[in-house]
């Protein structure tokens, strides 16, 4: 899973974190599910945060180059 | 009857006596001259004769002595310019006188020149009118000259100083002009000089179409003013005025003009001038050349002249008009050119505040994504910490579950074994009993 997501895109992984949010608000997992979720889904944030500071990064260049 | 009979000298005799007695002394007779001798004396010996029509109706011997001859005939040829000869009519003073032995003469005591020249003149007349008659005497002159005539028949006698200064004077013109000529022979004077020229001019005419001459020239030097009766011949004349080419004349001569000259295309006074008068034709044709020459060169220079400013004109307007259609579309260009630069300029301008426009939208379009993107997460962040049953344990609530299921989501029966979570434990019961609760209540 963990290996997965390392390949999962932005968008992909976004997908992923909704339907876990989701998941969750069903409230129908058991505790060891939760934590894995829990896990699984901080994760990612994290992986989408850092894609959109390198984004923001890119994008400040691309536009610092231009000018 | 005894005849009575006289002697032959006795009746010659009386017979002068009869004549001495029954005639004047002298008459004036006119006669024309039948023969006609100059005797070794100086004596002239001839016969007077009368015509009619062609026969001879009177004839007389006649004599002319020596003393009174020389002065007759230097008197006579004075005034006629002619010899005393056979053929002209006379109007002589005469003795006549018979002699018993020489029988009847006439002793000539005088000629009155004027009435032969009256006579010829009549004579003269005559023919002229007879002439002027048949159309002759300007029939050879209708001949058109040639303007050069370069072939040239000449009746002339080989013997007459005419003649060389005739051919001299063609040969030696100086301008190197060649001038081919032949000469056709004739007796120039005398009784058959008439004859032997119309023999010769029929020579020429036999011969014309082969030698092609332009000219007939008949000439006599100077020499004696006697012989000129010839050319007043009527059939000289004729043949002269018939002649199949142009006859000139130059018969030498300071009387009036002879009826040759009269019938003749051109006559001249000298064989000399009659040179000079074709040589004259050369030279004029030649100036004729030289002028028109000069006259094409003349008109050829103005002509080349003419074609020269035209061309010069030509070149002149066809290098405005190319200039100018130069400078035309020059202008043209220059102004398409800063027309094409003003709207590449203004094009490039839009295009310029376009992408700046852009790249602002463009940026902030992106950082409002991003800051999108980042209050999404955040929210997901928020509903993960407050789903995260750790959270819930942590606030003092528990979780309880059977067989790894929320209680809340199974029908409950006695002595089911549940679990219950706490934060730091996990708790194993079994349910004893079962109410509802109602925290509203």
């Amino acid at each position: 899973m963990t290996k997965k997501n390392e390949t999962l895109g932005y968008d992909k992984a976004v997908i992923r974190i909704e339907e876990i949010v989701h998941q969750m608000e069903e409230g129908s997992h058991s505790m060891d599910d939760l934590s894995k979720l829990v896990k699984e889904a901080s994760k990612l944030i994290k992986e989408c945060r850092l894609k959109l500071k390198m984004t923001e990064e890119e994008i400040t260049k691309a536009f610092s180059e231009d000018e | 009857m005894q005849k009575q009979a006289i002697s032959l000298f006795t009746l010659n005799e009386l017979i002068r006596k009869t004549l001495d007695q029954n005639l004047s002394p002298s008459y004036w007779v006119m006669a024309e001259i039948g023969e006609f001798r100059d005797a070794v004396k100086g004596h002239a010996y001839l016969d007077l004769i009368e015509k009619t029509g062609e026969t001879i109706s009177a004839k007389m011997r006649a004599n002319i002595w020596s003393y009174t001859y020389q002065s007759i005939k230097r008197k006579f040829e004075s005034v006629t310019g002619q010899r005393i000869q056979s053929g002209m009519m006379v109007l002589a003073l005469v003795n006549v006188r018979f002699h018993e032995l020489y029988g009847l003469s006439l002793i000539i005591k005088d000629i009155d020149p004027n009435f032969t020249l009256g006579e010829r003149a009549r004579k003269r007349q005559e023919i002229i009118e007879k002439l002027q008659l048949e159309g002759l005497l300007d029939l050879n002159k209708q001949f058109v000259l040639p303007a050069v005539s370069q072939k040239v028949a000449i009746i002339s006698s080989v013997t007459a100083a005419g003649y060389g200064d005739f051919i001299n004077q063609l040969d030696q013109n100086g301008k190197n002009y060649k001038i081919h000529y032949r000469l056709y022979q004739a007796s120039m004077q005398g009784k058959e000089a008439a004859v032997s020229i119309i023999a010769a001019i029929h020579e020429v005419e036999k011969q014309l179409i082969a030698e092609k001459y332009d000219l007939l020239v008949i000439i006599r030097g100077g020499g004696a003013q006697t012989d000129m009766d010839c050319f007043d011949d009527y059939v000289l004349a004729q043949t002269i005025a018939n002649a199949a080419l142009p006859v000139i004349t130059g018969i030498g001569h300071e009387r009036d003009e002879s009826i040759a000259d009269m019938v003749a295309h051109t006559q001249l006074k000298t064989p000399t001038a009659v040179a000079t008068f074709i040589l004259s034709g050369f030279s004029e044709f030649e100036e004729q050349l030289k002028s028109l020459s000069i006259r094409m060169e003349r008109v050829t220079k103005r002509l080349l002249q003419n074609e020269n400013n035209y061309l010069r004109d030509q070149s002149h307007l066809i290098r405005t008009l190319a200039s100018n259609k130069l400078g035309y579309a020059k202008q043209m260009l220059d102004g398409f050119t800063r027309q094409t630069f003003g709207a590449v300029k203004h094009n490039l301008n839009l295009q310029q505040i376009r992408l700046a426009n852009n790249h602002t939208y463009v940026r902030k379009i992106s950082f409002s994504l991003l800051e999108k993107e980042r209050d999404r997460l955040m929210q997901y962040d928020k509903s993960i910490k407050r789903l995260n049953p750790e959270y819930i344990l942590t606030k003092g609530y528990t979780k309880t579950e059977i067989n790894g299921k929320p209680i809340d989501l199974q029908e409950l029966k006695l002595n089911d074994r549940i679990t219950t979570f706490t934060k730091k434990q996990k708790i194993f019961s079994i349910i004893e009993t079962i109410e509802d609760h109602d925290q509203k209540k």
